[in-house]
């Protein structure tokens, strides 16, 4: 297992409907992260996605980075009003029951299982207050995104 | 300093899917409904925009077919313009099609029903899954990562990127092939022909356990609807639209896919956001008055339609799939929506190793130009789950007035109903509506024949999570499963 030092390259998935207002949330956090990260001279591969995908396992394990981070946004509809949150990503066993979504556990088991990735894998998440269609944030995502700073990522 | 860590899952899940079983009297299955909760205006937010933004637009509604939209939508506004664009443009995006066909249908196959197929439909439910599949057969788990990478690099090499390429532009294409890309097409192709031959193989081998399936999951009969071309081949792009039923009779020969209005009703009910298009020759008064029109679109309603494929391995596999229905008759089981995938693979793939070789395909004039010159506009296509329509009412300028777009998914709602009401009676009747989830995974896998694109067909966004209840006739509900 490799070690989460701050100076570990990073591979940055950020994921969303940039048409569904607050789900493109998790795209312009991954591009906030990378663009900082980079400034800072650390090495970062950015990928940015409508949805995941299995063939982004075999693109994982290519990358030959220590962590892969996976940013996206979430509905508060769902879980509540919440803070931007950060959870390791377990490698699950379960495959989409009847959509075409394909959840980071489930590509990170892909990638571990069928490629050998041994590098950590974390979820950012970010609320979303707002997901008709169109473009551009609501008011409290966006207030959320200008607050964060990549700086508080214990890696 | 760190924020917040926690282990909390964190959903993005909007809406949820929903199976309610209904029980007569003496508790038998007397109904299915398939719900989907989730809806969102998606007609009405592109009013207002110009035509032109629209293959943009409509290909974000879904990330796994954005191909689908885009062509419809740029088809849509060829026909607004007025023109008729380069016979190299329609090459190019007709190879972009077939390599979406690929990707969607090795998604479908490898990803999301081989360990059903592979493991076995009673196999442990712990191992029935992508993790099963890894441990006993991991070689085929990476050549459906491949496949499907096959088609997304394609895609990728036409348009500039995998999802929602802007290449396709009402007109034709933005840029012509180069010769380098197309060496790099070729070049793929040798490694994606072993992996449609393995996974035919794979799944013939596998069909012989499955005779229980293949008479009890969707079989029934219905019409069938897909485009043919003018000689009445297989065909995923242009063409006429053809109807037949299940005894192989031809009720529409070819008809102009704009005039889809007249033989096309979409019905609505109250408990599902999905609508219910319907044959209106077929359709009768009365409170489910649409329900006798119902008609089938996609792999095995193409490969019901057509007369031939047009290439030497899928006519060849053809003449197979023919077998499994009485001589001159449609095949009726929606099981076999698993083989006419693969065939359309192989006659996807086949068409690409044709067109690449095609002596025109490098010409640079792949764009007409044009102004606005029709107020309305009809553009069809060939989904990888059926028959996709965009109809456009624009102003002079060219802005929006009114947008209708009837999905593949939508169009197989009433067949998914009776699939699961078929499935249903047959695990459930005799064990007084009891779910067990051998009868879960057999009503997912039968709703799975179709591949609903569920992002599609009500513009969700995000997984759903599927909720099957079972109704007693006093409205009590005797059983339920939640599955994520």
């Amino acid at each position: 297992m490799r070690s989460s030092a701050t100076d570990e390259a990073v591979l940055v998935i950020g994921y969303g409907n940039s048409l569904r207002r607050d789900d493109g949330a998790g795209l312009i956090l991954a591009e906030k992260i990378a663009a900082a990260w980079r400034r800072h001279g650390r090495a970062v591969t950015l990928f940015t996605s409508h949805q995941l995908e299995p063939e982004m396992a075999e693109e994982i394990a290519a990358a030959g980075a220590g962590i892969v981070l996976f940013v996206d946004a979430a509905a508060t509809t769902a879980v509540g009003p919440h803070d931007i949150r950060l959870a390791p990503v377990v490698a699950d066993e379960h495959s989409p029951s009847l959509g075409h979504h394909f959840s980071p556990a489930l590509l990170m088991l892909y990638a571990r299982s069928l490629y050998g990735y041994e590098g950590a894998a974390w979820l950012l998440t970010i609320p979303g207050y707002d997901f008709d269609h169109g473009e551009g944030l609501s008011e409290p995502t966006q207030k959320l995104l200008a607050a964060f700073s990549p700086a508080e990522l214990p890696f | 300093m760190t924020r917040t860590i926690t282990i909390d899952p964190v959903t993005r899940i909007e809406g949820h899917a929903k199976i309610t079983l209904m029980l007569d009297d003496s508790g038998q299955v007397e109904d299915a409904r398939f719900h989907v909760t989730e809806f969102r205006g998606f007609e009405k937010f592109c009013e207002g925009r110009n035509f032109w933004e629209m293959p943009g637009i409509t290909a974000r509604i879904c990330g796994i077919c954005p191909i689908s939209h885009l062509l419809a939508s740029a088809k849509t506004g060829d026909a607004i313009l007025g023109v008729r664009i380069p016979p190299t443009a329609a090459k190019l995006r007709r190879m972009l099609n077939w390599a979406q066909i690929v990707q969607s249908h090795a998604l479908s196959f490898f990803h999301l029903s081989s360990p059903d197929l592979l493991l076995g439909m009673d196999s442990d439910p712990a191992l029935r899954n992508v993790v099963g599949l890894i441990q006993k057969h991991p070689d085929i788990a990476r050549k459906g990562i491949r496949l499907r990478k096959f088609g997304q690099d394609t895609i990728r090499i036409l348009g500039g990127r995998s999802v929602h390429p802007a290449w396709t532009v009402p007109g034709g294409v933005r840029e012509p092939l180069s010769a380098e890309n197309r060496d790099r097409i070729k070049d793929m192709l040798p490694e994606a022909f072993d992996t449609i031959d393995l996974a035919l193989t794979l799944l013939k081998d596998a069909s012989a356990g499955y005779e229980d399936e293949a008479a009890h999951y969707g079989n029934f009969p219905s019409l069938y609807m897909g485009l043919v071309t003018p000689e009445g081949g297989l065909e995923h792009y242009d063409g006429l639209l053809r109807v037949v039923d299940s005894g192989g009779k031809i009720l529409e020969p070819g008809l102009e896919p704009a005039r889809y209005r007249e033989i096309i009703g979409e019905a609505v009910e109250p408990w599902t956001y999905l609508k219910f298009p319907y044959y209106k020759p077929y359709a009768y008064s009365g409170p489910s008055y649409y329900k006798m029109g119902m008609y089938r679109v996609g792999p095995l309603a193409r490969l019901n339609v057509c007369e031939f494929a047009g290439t030497p391995k899928a006519d060849e596999e053809l003449r197979a799939f023919r077998q499994l229905a009485p001589q001159g008759r449609a095949v009726n089981t929606a099981f076999h929506y698993h083989y006419a995938r693969l065939i359309e693979i192989l006659f996807a793939l086949e068409k690409i190793a044709e067109t690449v070789e095609d002596p025109h395909i490098l010409d640079e004039r792949v764009r007409s130009r044009a102004d606005v010159n029709q107020l309305v506009g009809v553009g069809v296509s060939e989904a990888p789950r059926g028959t996709l329509f965009h109809e456009y009412h624009v102003n002079e300028d060219g802005i929006l007035q009114k947008v209708n777009l009837i999905i593949a998914t939508g169009q197989n709602n009433l067949a998914m109903n009776r699939t699961v009401q078929q499935i249903a009676r047959h695990h459930i009747n005799g064990n007084g509506g009891k779910l067990t989830e051998g009868v879960l995974n057999r009503m997912e896998h039968g709703i799975r024949l179709y591949d609903p694109c569920l992002s599609c067909s009500t513009h969700a966004a995000g997984k759903m999570p599927m909720h099957v209840e079972v109704v007693a006739a006093n409205g009590e509900v005797v059983d339920e499963i939640i599955r994520d």
